[in-house]
């Protein structure tokens, strides 16, 4: 597969991320909606599918993930409230999808790291960690109520922070290794 | 479950989280592993353990609210002797809890149907266990080439071997029966060694203690067929990820011999017994089998800590679920579900209970009574608030209200007032007596209050309100709020050393209700004005706290009334008065003057906040007298007869 493939399809990856990490309000207005970092992986899944076997797996979760976003988006746009929020459990399965989507992409990514011998350590933990702070704020304790707790929910969403902007870094590193070779003049 | 309504809401949570289990298996059918597949069915199996609406927490919030308007609706015709229309459906065990009375009605009659089911579906698959051991004991000695062939294969693949083998005529496949003492039962003819190795695999992870598990859920739930086709699909799953593992063991062109002998038994019939595994388990589960075999090797590696997270996810969304806020009706709502809405949403506190009793006063909503009605007028409660609605009955109340007579601005759906709680006295039953003060809002004008004096109860987890008074209009100029003798207060006492002490206590309490609404235009200036929130708060905590004390102190001897500083705490009976005083949240020194006569020494205040710890009139006050160099501390009891 060619490099500059690769390399564009990483770029891809890497901006899907920035929109996922970032979120810039203009009233009810979000300009870094999420259903557009689902577009670039949708976009990244045709340049990389073929170096990665597992990756075009992921295409259904993604077109769900970016229509869920849509209609999310969409709601909060006019109403100022999140539709999928108000159905517990409709918004739990997509969470589901949302935790599997992006680990499957960030362990087919390090695959792809340490098969042309780059390190994939720090992907791999960042995922972990990731995934780990998605299912933890979900636990049903009282935040709110409890000093310990509260303090604890704050730690987790720096942490969780903190991790997604190593990862865009990562993903922007690794992109780095593929970059095409200038055409000599 | 000690009713049909009980069960009803048990298998309904139950089915909802299947429903999710299934979606979600579905969804990630072809990228996570028979492992997870198999796996995720502990999630229902611990949901069917535990009682829906533990700790409040249910996966859909709605479905509380259809079984108490259905339960509500046809409990109210029948004189059941298991449940009662008007309590709130828990379910406190998940097994049937059967007391031996005579049932009272239909829904009874069905309970006891339920629980006979049970006890019935249980016989019936013991039975059919032993008759399936009867059946084994009398199967004979395989050949010791057969035998030598099930020890190599154990040995070869390092599984226990099973205590028995036996050979049963008429048999199609071979299977293993029996968790406890382990039997492999083959078939006349000569059996595969992948066949033997799926078939240890079985004795070897325990498969057969599942099996039982299972049998012993789908008794449990034996008219749910949602559930026995989760329980089919699962012993599929397990079926599956025995095939994994056979895979996992084998090599090469192994691996495709193993499916052609799967492809073998695809046209065999369904005829597994409880207590028993088969790798035979009827047509169209082993063509899902095969499609799962076709995917071996191709699940996305390195995914066992991301599936773990998704099905930890599963977990929290069948087993946690959410506190299930469910909205609670406008005043004027009115049928079964508004009801029942109502009544999921009784308070759970004693501010809330309080919250919850005024805005139904202030808007004249029999739902909202209905909501903290004491259980003995309960029913008349519920009555009034299915009747329909009739908006010339709120108009003959706005007219006849006390609110109206004082002036209080009426804002619909509510008089515009706030209200607050005098002096919360324990009633030495888990309850409290007090009195319910309605004011005008901050900035309206009105002639006077109301007030009406109120029991607060326990009942079970929720809370009630009584009245035990007239709700009563009084002028302004009568009435003086907290602090003043004109409003109620209780006194404490204490004599020592030749001095008497009369402490006042006034202790006011509320929520803050006030909702600003602002209004601005490019030509007039920013203003706000404050409107009642109307829906109740049932879980509400108390906000706001006013105090009022104030001490005379005179010697015994002459009668003289003495000026000392004077230090108060509120306090527990028996604790020790100088802790009490040093460790306070609420200490109060009195300064000589006001509360209305005599040489008083008086102290008032206002605190306000999420974190009161004053929310109710103390048990006894610490008192602290300095005397020069000399200070006493005492502890005033609260006088017999309680508030003035």
């Amino acid at each position: 597969m060619n490099q500059e493939q690769i390399y564009r399809g990483l770029s891809k990856v890497a901006w899907g991320y920035v929109f996922l990490t970032f979120n810039l309000n203009l009233g009810t207005l979000n300009v870094l909606p999420n259903w557009a970092g689902y577009l670039f992986f949708l976009a990244a899944i045709g340049l990389l599918g073929e170096e990665l076997r597992d990756l075009p797996l992921l295409k259904p979760f993604c077109i769900l993930l970016a229509a869920v976003d849509v209609v999310d988006w969409l709601a909060i746009l006019v109403t100022g409230e999140s539709l999928v929020g108000r159905f517990f459990l409709v918004y739990l399965l997509v969470v589901c999808v949302s935790i599997y989507f992006q680990f499957q992409l960030i362990t087919d990514l390090s695959l792809l790291a340490e098969a042309y011998g780059l390190p994939s350590g720090v992907l791999r933990g960042c995922r972990n960690v990731d995934a780990a702070i998605s299912v933890l704020i979900l636990l049903p304790l009282p935040w709110a109520d409890n000093e310990l707790l509260t303090v604890l929910s704050v730690l987790l969403l720096l942490t969780g922070i903190i991790v997604r902007l190593i990862l865009v870094w990562q993903l922007f590193t690794l992109r780095k290794s593929f970059r095409p070779e200038a055409p000599e003049a | 479950m000690e009713n049909i309504w009980a069960f009803l809401l048990q298998t309904l949570t139950a089915s909802v989280a299947a429903a999710v289990l299934l979606l979600a298996k579905r969804l990630f059918l072809d990228k996570l592993s028979p492992r997870w597949q198999y796996g995720v069915w502990a999630i229902l199996a611990v949901r069917l353990l535990l009682p829906a609406g533990l700790w409040g927490q249910t996966p859909l919030p709605g479905l509380s609210v259809a079984v108490e308007a259905v339960k509500t609706g046809a409990e109210s015709h029948l004189s059941s002797a298991l449940s009662s229309p008007y309590a709130i459906t828990e379910v406190l065990s998940p097994i049937p809890l059967v007391r031996l009375i005579r049932p009272g009605s239909v829904t009874d009659l069905l309970f006891y149907l339920y629980a006979a089911g049970v006890v019935l579906s249980l016989l019936w698959f013991f039975l059919s266990y032993l008759a399936l051991r009867r059946r084994v004991a009398c199967g004979r000695t395989p050949s010791p080439a057969a035998l030598e062939q099930v020890k190599a294969v154990a040995a070869r693949y390092r599984l226990a071997r099973p205590r028995r083998v036996v050979v049963l005529p008429g048999v199609e496949s071979a299977f293993v029966c029996g968790p406890l003492a382990w039997v492999l039962v083959l078939p006349e003819r000569e059996v595969d060694d992948k066949v033997l190795l799926h078939e240890l695999l079985h004795l070897e992870y325990g498969d057969l203690w599942a099996g039982v598990a299972l049998c012993a859920l789908r008794c449990l739930h034996w008219c749910n067929p949602v559930l026995w086709f989760c329980w089919d699909r699962a012993q599929n799953d397990c079926e599956a990820l025995c095939d994994q593992r056979v895979l996992e063991r084998l090599e090469g062109e192994e691996r495709r011999a193993y499916g052609v002998i799967l492809l073998s038994m695809a046209d065999g019939r369904y005829a597994r017994a409880p207590g028993t595994t088969s790798m035979a388990n009827g047509g169209k589960n082993i063509k899902a089998r095969i499609s799962s075999i076709a995917r071996f090797k191709r699940y996305p590696r390195g995914m066992g800590f991301g599936s773990g997270c998704v099905a930890a996810v599963l977990a929290i969304a069948c087993l946690a679920g959410t506190s299930g806020a469910v909205d609670i009706p406008d005043f004027d709502q009115r049928g079964p579900l508004a009801l029942a809405r109502a009544q999921v949403n009784r308070p759970t506190t004693v501010a809330g209970a309080l919250d919850t009793y005024a805005k139904a006063l202030l808007c004249d909503s029999p739902l909202y009574y209905a909501m903290v009605a004491p259980e003995a007028s309960r029913q008349a409660a519920v009555e009034a608030a299915s009747a329909p609605y009739r908006e010339a009955e709120l108009e003959d109340y706005l007219y006849s209200a006390p609110f109206h007579d004082l002036g209080f601005r009426w804002h619909r759906p509510a008089w515009q007032a706030e209200w607050s709680v005098m002096n919360l006295l324990p009633d030495g039953a888990g309850g409290y007596t007090g009195v319910l003060l309605f004011t005008p809002m901050r900035g309206d004008e009105a002639q006077g209050l109301a007030w009406q004096p109120v029991a607060v109860r326990p009942l079970g987890e929720f809370w009630t309100v009584e009245p035990t008074g007239e709700l009563t209009a009084q002028l302004r100029e009568d009435w003086w709020l907290c602090p003043s003798t004109s409003t109620p207060y209780a006194t404490y006492t204490a004599e020592r050393e030749g001095l008497y002490l009369e402490v006042d206590f006034q202790c006011r309490l509320w929520v803050d209700n006030t909702v600003q609404t602002g209004s601005s235009d490019f030509f007039s200036s920013f203003s706000t004005s404050g409107y009642l929130d109307p829906k109740p708060r049932p879980h509400a905590s108390f906000t706001q706290l006013q105090t009022g004390v104030g001490a005379r102190l005179v010697s015994t001897g002459t009668g003289e009334a003495i000026s000392l500083p004077i230090t108060v705490a509120p306090m527990e009976p028996g604790d020790d008065p100088v802790r009490a005083l040093a460790e306070s949240h609420y200490t109060f020194t009195l300064s000589p003057g006001s509360l209305d006569e005599d040489p008083v020494q008086s102290s008032s205040g206002v605190t306000g906040g999420e974190n009161l710890t004053l929310t109710e009139m103390p048990a006894a006050l610490a008192v602290s007298i300095r005397d020069g160099a000399d200070t006493y501390t005492w502890t005033a009891t609260l006088e017999r007869g309680g508030q003035s």
